[in-house]
Parts: structure tokens; C-alpha cells; sequence
């Protein structure tokens, strides 16, 4: 019962905060992919060395986080006000030369790294670039105008 | 922001109706991955105790002991004994199932066993009681049956059965 509850409380928690935190926070993982990385080993480990040694404790565990990481992945997928609640939508940052500068602001991307990723797309010069997007996994896609190829690319430290 | 958003919606996806289909495993798999943590709200994987009470021979035994608990974890049992006659029985002793205390690891008596698992209670007078109490840690895995008997003068009073469950 108590391992049900504290798995479920550090899950709500951590989803939160970095739902709160923002897309370049996450940037190499999903939100599920971080809380699973994140707790599974911890479950693990209070298992074999904690308090409970018993298998069965991690087992509940981490049978409870994985059920919530069904469910939600259920939940987001079946209604999309869901979906967005938690792990939001993406947000344009550049389109057919005009930066969003409050999306720019609001997400920590600035123009230096707009224009380093659209390099690294092979893109040479602003006009050449039609779509600048970060994903809600945290990754800036850049599109170019002509042939309107996509390169999706990951964040590099800015 | 506003610019943001309207431009936002050229890049929309087709509305395509969001249905729920699963594969066949996973009928089968997630039900039971789901099952885990509902039966361990519902108390199946904790600790439980239970009580027993055997009444012979004008004599009362009650034993409360550890019905199921995990791997390593610490459980009481508890014996109280109570003479129900109205004459006094000597050389009393309560005898702990060997096979089954041997099942646990850190086992400890109060009072102090003289014996293999055999604690004497000396006296008990008309409507007396005493009480023992161990602590049990558990180290086996799996259903652990014993029994616990009130002896006078060598012998057998009353016997109450117990059996433990140990989860991994």
C-alpha cells in the first residue's frame, strides 16, 4: 500500500515539475523516458539495500510505475487536452524569416543557437530556412524552404 | 504570442479520431501488470497476523503470529497461556515447533527458552495467565507450518497450529 502511494506521489511529482520546467529541460528524453530512468533504479535499489529487502516490494514498485506510465501514454493518446496538459505541444520559434521572440524567451532558445542548428542542418543563411520548431521532446526541427526537407536535429548545449 | 499561435496552425495535424486498440498480448500482460499494485492496495503482499485460541483440558492458549510478511522483515508471535481450573498446574512449558522456528533467522523468546524452543512457565495457579513473546525475522521463502503446544509434567494440554507465508 505504501510503496502503491509513494510511487504514485514521486510519479505526479516529478511529471509536474518537469512539465513545468520546460521542453529544453528534457531535451535527449521524454518526459516518461526521464521519470522512468529516474525511478526504476531507485525502486530497484530500495529493494536489494533499503529497509525492505524484499523482491516483492520492488516488484509492486515497479509494477505500479510502469501501470502509470501505461495509463498515461493511454490517456494522452485517447484525448489530446490530456495529451497537451502533460506533455504540452511544440512551439514555433522562427517562421519565413521572423523570430517569435516571446516563445524564444519563454522556451531559453536564443538566436545563436537558432542560427548554430540551422548550420548544422546544412541550412547557410536565414532566408534559405522556412521552419524553426522545438518539439515538445525538447529537440529543434529546422526546415528549409526550397525542396522542403526536414532535418530534425538535437540540441547541442547552447 | 498571437502571431505564434496562428502560426501554429499551419502546421496542425488531420484530425483523425483517437481510438484505444491493443495487441493480443497486451490484453493479456497489462491486466496483470495492472493487477500488482491493485492487490497490494488491497493488503494481499503485506504484513498479516492472525490469532488463534485452542481451549482443552481447562486449559487457554492463544497465539498471535505473523500470517504472512516479506523477506527480512521483523514479526511478533505472541502466547499467552491461562489456566482455566481451579487447581494448580505444575511444570508448565510452551514448545515451539523446531522445524518451524528454524524456517526464521534472529529468532528471539521472552522469557528465555531453556530448550530447543521450549520455554517453562514452572506454576501456573488456578485462573493465572503468562505470556510469552518472540520475534521472528524471516529468511525462508514460502509457507512455513508449525505448531505451538502447552505441556504440564511432559504432557500435551493443547496445541494451536500455525502457518506462515513468507514472500520473497
Amino acid at each position: 500500500m505504501e510503496t502503491v502511494l509513494r510511487v504514485l506521489i514521486i510519479y505526479a511529482f516529478i511529471t509536474i515539475v518537469l512539465r513545468i520546467l520546460g521542453k529544453r529541460e528534457l531535451s535527449e528524453l521524454s518526459p516518461y523516458e526521464l521519470v522512468m530512468v529516474m525511478l526504476v533504479p531507485e525502486l530497484a535499489t530500495q529493494g536489494l539495500n533499503r529497509n525492505d529487502y524484499s523482491i516483492t516490494n520492488s516488484i509492486i514498485g515497479i509494477s505500479t510505475l510502469l501501470s502509470l506510465v501505461f495509463l498515461n501514454s493511454v490517456l494522452t493518446y485517447r484525448f489530446k487536452k490530456i495529451s497537451e496538459a502533460i506533455e504540452g505541444a511544440p512551439s514555433i520559434l522562427f517562421h519565413d524569416g521572423k523570430f517569435f521572440e516571446d516563445t524564444m524567451h519563454r522556451e531559453r532558445v536564443s538566436a545563436d543557437e537558432i542560427i548554430s542548428e540551422m548550420h548544422s542542418a546544412g541550412i547557410e543563411t536565414l532566408g534559405e530556412l522556412k521552419w524553426v520548431i522545438l518539439e515538445p521532446d525538447g529537440k529543434l526541427s529546422c526546415i528549409r524552404k526550397e525542396n522542403q526537407n526536414s532535418t530534425r536535429l538535437e540540441n547541442i548545449g547552447a | 504570442m498571437k502571431e505564434e499561435a496562428s502560426t501554429r496552425a499551419l502546421l496542425k495535424a488531420p484530425a483523425i479520431r483517437r481510438r484505444l486498440k491493443f495487441w493480443r498480448h497486451q490484453w493479456v500482460a497489462v491486466p496483470l501488470l495492472l493487477a500488482i499494485p491493485i492487490l497490494a492496495v488491497s493488503g494481499v503482499f503485506g504484513e498479516k497476523s492472525w490469532e488463534l485460541t485452542q481451549m482443552k483440558n481447562d486449559v487457554r492458549i492463544r497465539v498471535k503470529y505473523p500470517e504472512r510478511f516479506r523477506y527480512n522483515q521483523l514479526q511478533p508471535i505472541e502466547v499467552v497461556v491461562e489456566n482455566l481450573a481451579n487447581t494448580t498446574l505444575k511444570d508448565v512449558e510452551v514448545r515451539f515447533d523446531t522445524a518451524y522456528i528454524n524456517k526464521f533467522s534472529n529468532v528471539s523468546f521472552i522469557p528465555e527458552p531453556h530448550n530447543a524452543y521450549r520455554i517453562k512457565l514452572n506454576t501456573l495457579g488456578p485462573k493465572e495467565q503468562q505470556e510469552i513473546a518472540a520475534e521472528i525475522q524471516a529468511k525462508d521463502y514460502g509457507k512455513h507450518a508449525g505448531s505451538v503446544e502447552v505441556l504440564a509434567e511432559g504432557a500435551v494440554l493443547a496445541k494451536v497450529d500455525i502457518s506462515t507465508i513468507v514472500f520473497p
